[in-house]
């Protein structure tokens, strides 16, 4: 019996039914597809204030439908076969997720110079991927971190803009979540 | 050995500690799938765990879905992580004594007891 990996068990539980994954996917998916739908509007349509307003409301939305979306599948689909686990988080993991959300927007905000939002978008992507992979130990996250290289490969080569990026980010993750939630629901009966 | 907890020594209620000592909270199913062991076997060590003060069992609802949730207290936390410290140190102790172990690091010894000697 090995106590440690049992003690550690319980951290695999949010990333054993893919549904993290999924709503985000799709909350990125949504966003950006609104977003560029948005953008292609014509400008007599007479948006004005809306147009003003309009981003926000989808964020909003995407969130709020995010939030539905993982309580509903966590309380109908994946708990009553797999249970219920709720993470004790720790200051350290605090510290960590806050020092990430500052370098995201770091890079963000120098993005505007020199190197374009779509590049270090896929870079961030990559390493939250690739650092997540190593973290808990899962194979399908270096796929998607070598799905983020190629993208940004693509950004680079192709000039693409950060929508793009995030539509395809989004339907990788989504996708990626989608076969990870068929995989738990076949193997795990309904208690 | 009398330094060991009996309570969580027995390996399922190990399993079940160690399971919780890794999470804030967890649901009863959670603990069988993960131990594998019956709902009478899982329910039996729950409440020898809860007799000694170590689980704590809360009987609740997630929207209209009955569930048990376990946790484990501060005295459970602290009796796990003597049990750990516990059977490290058995361990090796055990390791040192341990007589092929022992033969070993003398036959590397010898050269050196020899030219001290």
């Amino acid at each position: 019996m090995d106590v440690i990996a049992l003690r550690d068990r319980p951290k695999m539980y949010l990333f054993s039914d893919g549904v993290a994954e999924l709503a985000i996917g799709l909350f990125m998916l949504f966003y950006s597809a609104s977003a560029w739908l948005l953008i292609r509007l014509p400008r007599d349509w007479g948006f004005g204030w809306g147009g003003v307003f309009a981003p926000g409301l989808v964020l909003g939305l995407s969130g709020f439908g995010m939030a539905r979306g993982i309580k509903f599948l966590r309380e109908r689909v994946t708990s009553p076969r797999g249970g219920y686990v709720a993470m004790k988080v720790t200051r350290y993991q605090r510290l960590y997720s806050g020092g990430a959300v500052v370098l995201m927007l770091a890079a963000y905000s120098l993005s505007n110079g020199r190197f374009s939002r779509a590049l270090v978008c896929c870079a961030v992507f990559g390493c939250c991927y690739f650092f997540t992979g190593l973290t808990y130990r899962l194979p399908y996250m270096f796929l998607l971190a070598a799905f983020s290289a190629l993208l940004g490969i693509w950004v680079c080569l192709k000039g693409k803009d950060l929508l793009s990026v995030m539509l395809w980010q989004g339907a990788m993750l989504a996708g990626a979540g989608g076969v990870k939630l068929l995989r738990f629901v076949q193997s795990h009966e309904r208690a | 050995m009398n330094e060991l907890d009996r309570v969580i020594h027995e390996p399922a209620r190990l399993q079940i500690v160690a399971l919780l000592s890794g999470a804030e909270e967890a649901d009863f199913l959670f603990l069988q799938r993960e131990t594998g062991l019956t709902k009478g076997n899982l329910s039996s060590h729950l409440v020898k765990l809860e007799e000694v003060g170590y689980v704590g069992i809360e009987k609740t609802f997630r929207g209209k879905i009955p569930m048990t949730v376990l946790r484990l207290t501060a005295e459970g936390r602290a009796a796990f992580e003597g049990y750990r410290k516990a059977m490290n140190a058995m361990l090796k102790a055990a390791a040192l004594s341990n007589a092929p172990v022992a033969a070993k690091l003398k036959t590397l010894s010898a050269p050196l007891d020899a030219a001290s000697g």
